[in-house]
C-alpha cells in the first residue's frame, strides 16, 4: 500500500505545481511508481509542467461520471516506462461536483497500484483544498520568503490539524540567497520557527525553472541547475535520507566583495 | 550608501519577522489586536485580586506542539 501526499499553501502562485511535477518526476527517476493527480480543476496546470498535455484523453471528472475507467484515464510519462502517470484535472467542469468521499475512492485505488500518490491542492482553503487534503495521509506545504505566503502557510498548517494531518513538511520555494544574505528576507530557519514546522526543502529562485516549464521538462531533470538539485534533495529527504539543508552559496558582485572588505575593517 | 557598511536603517527581513510574528498570534489566536488587549485586561483584574502583579508586563502566546496548541499566559510579580 502507497501513501497519498497532499501539497499546498493557502497562497496562489507560490510554485505547488512546479513543485509537485518535479518531486514526481524525481521520484520515478528513483524507481518509485507515483501517480499525481490535478486535484485543480476548471485551472489545470500540472499536464504544462509535464509536457504531456497533448495526451490527455480523459479526465479525473470523466472517471467519477463512469464514461471511462481508472486505467484509461491515467496518462503515462514516457520517459519513465511505467513509473510516472498523471491523473488530468477536467478543465470545464467545477471543483464542487467533486464529492470527498469519491475522490477518496479513487486515491484509496491508486495506493494499492502505486508506491506515491501526490494531490496537486488548488490554491485557497475551499472545497478543492479539502478535497484533496482529506483524501492523504501527509501533508507538504509550500510557501515563499514572503509574509503574505508565510500567514497563508500558517493558516493552511493549522487547517490540516484540525483535519488530522499533523507535522505537514515545509518547502520554502523561490529563496533569493543573496537577498537573505544581505538581512532583506527571512531566512528558512526563522519562518520554520515561526510556523512551528520541519523544512524539507530550500529551493533557490533559478531561472532555468521558468525554462524547464516552457519546456515541459521538469527542472530536475537538470542537475546542473540549483533548482533541479534541490528538488532532487527534496526526493531524497521524502525517501528518508538525511539530506542536510544548505543555504546555496550565491555569487558575489564586485560590489558585495567590497563592502565585506569594508566592513570586516570597521 | 548601504554597501559601504554605513546605511543604519533596520533591515527588512527584521521588520518581516516582527510584523509576520505579531499577525499570526492575531490570527492564531482568532482575536484582533483590540481583543487581545482586552483579554490581558481581564487576567491582569483576575489574577491581582490573589497576587501583586504589573500589568504593562504581561504576555500571552501561542504556541503548536504537536496535536495541541497552547495558549500561555506569563505574569511577571512585583518586585518588592
Amino acid at each position: 500500500m502507497g501513501k497519498s501526499i497532499v501539497v499546498t499553501s493557502g497562497k496562489g502562485g507560490v510554485g505547488k505545481t512546479t513543485i509537485v511535477g518535479n518531486i514526481g518526476t524525481g521520484l520515478a527517476l528513483k524507481g518509485k511508481r507515483v501517480v499525481l493527480i490535478d486535484v485543480d480543476i476548471g485551472l489545470r496546470n500540472l499536464d504544462l509542467v509535464l509536457g504531456l498535455e497533448n495526451r490527455i484523453v480523459y479526465t479525473i471528472m470523466d472517471v467519477l461520471d463512469g464514461s471511462c475507467k481508472l486505467s484509461q484515464a491515467l496518462v503515462k510519462d514516457k520517459r519513465f516506462k511505467n513509473r510516472l502517470y498523471l491523473l488530468p484535472a477536467a478543465q470545464t467542469r467545477m471543483k464542487e461536483e467533486i464529492k470527498i468521499e469519491d475522490l477518496r475512492d479513487i486515491v484509496l485505488k491508486l495506493k494499492k497500484e502505486f508506491d506515491f500518490v501526490i494531490l496537486d491542492s488548488p490554491a485557497g482553503i475551499e472545497h478543492g483544498f479539502r478535497l484533496s487534503t482529506l483524501s492523504s495521509d501527509e501533508a507538504i506545504v509550500v510557501t515563499t520568503p514572503e509574509i503574505t505566503a508565510i500567514r497563508d502557510a500558517d493558516r493552511v498548517i493549522g487547517l490540516l490539524e484540525s483535519m488530522e494531518i499533523f507535522d505537514p513538511k515545509l518547502i520554502i520555494n523561490r529563496v533569493k540567497f543573496d537577498m537573505v544574505k544581505k538581512g532583506e528576507m527571512l531566512d528558512w530557519k526563522d519562518i520554520s520557527d515561526i510556523l512551528s514546522v520541519e523544512v524539507i526543502g530550500l529551493v533557490p529562485e533559478d531561472e532555468y525553472v521558468t525554462i524547464s516549464t516552457n519546456m515541459g521538462e521538469p527542472a530536475i531533470l537538470n542537475q546542473k541547475s540549483p533548482g533541479g538539485r534541490e528538488m532532487m534533495n527534496i526526493v531524497r529527504r521524502m525517501l528518508g535520507e538525511d539530506v542536510p539543508i544548505v543555504e546555496e552559496k550565491s555569487k558575489e558582485g564586485f560590489l558585495d566583495k567590497l563592502s565585506h572588505l569594508f566592513k570586516k575593517e570597521r | 550608501m548601504s554597501f559601504l557598511g554605513i546605511g543604519k536603517r533596520k533591515k527588512s527581513g527584521r521588520i518581516a519577522k516582527e510584523r509576520i510574528a505579531f499577525v499570526l498570534y492575531s490570527d492564531r489566536l482568532a482575536l484582533s489586536p483590540k481583543k487581545i488587549e482586552e483579554l490581558k485586561k481581564d487576567f491582569y483584574s483576575l489574577v491581582l485580586k490573589y497576587v501583586k502583579l504589573n500589568e504593562e508586563d504581561i504576555s500571552i502566546k501561542i504556541r503548536r506542539e504537536g496535536k495541541r496548541t497552547i495558549l500561555i499566559a506569563e505574569f511577571p510579580m512585583k518586585q518588592n
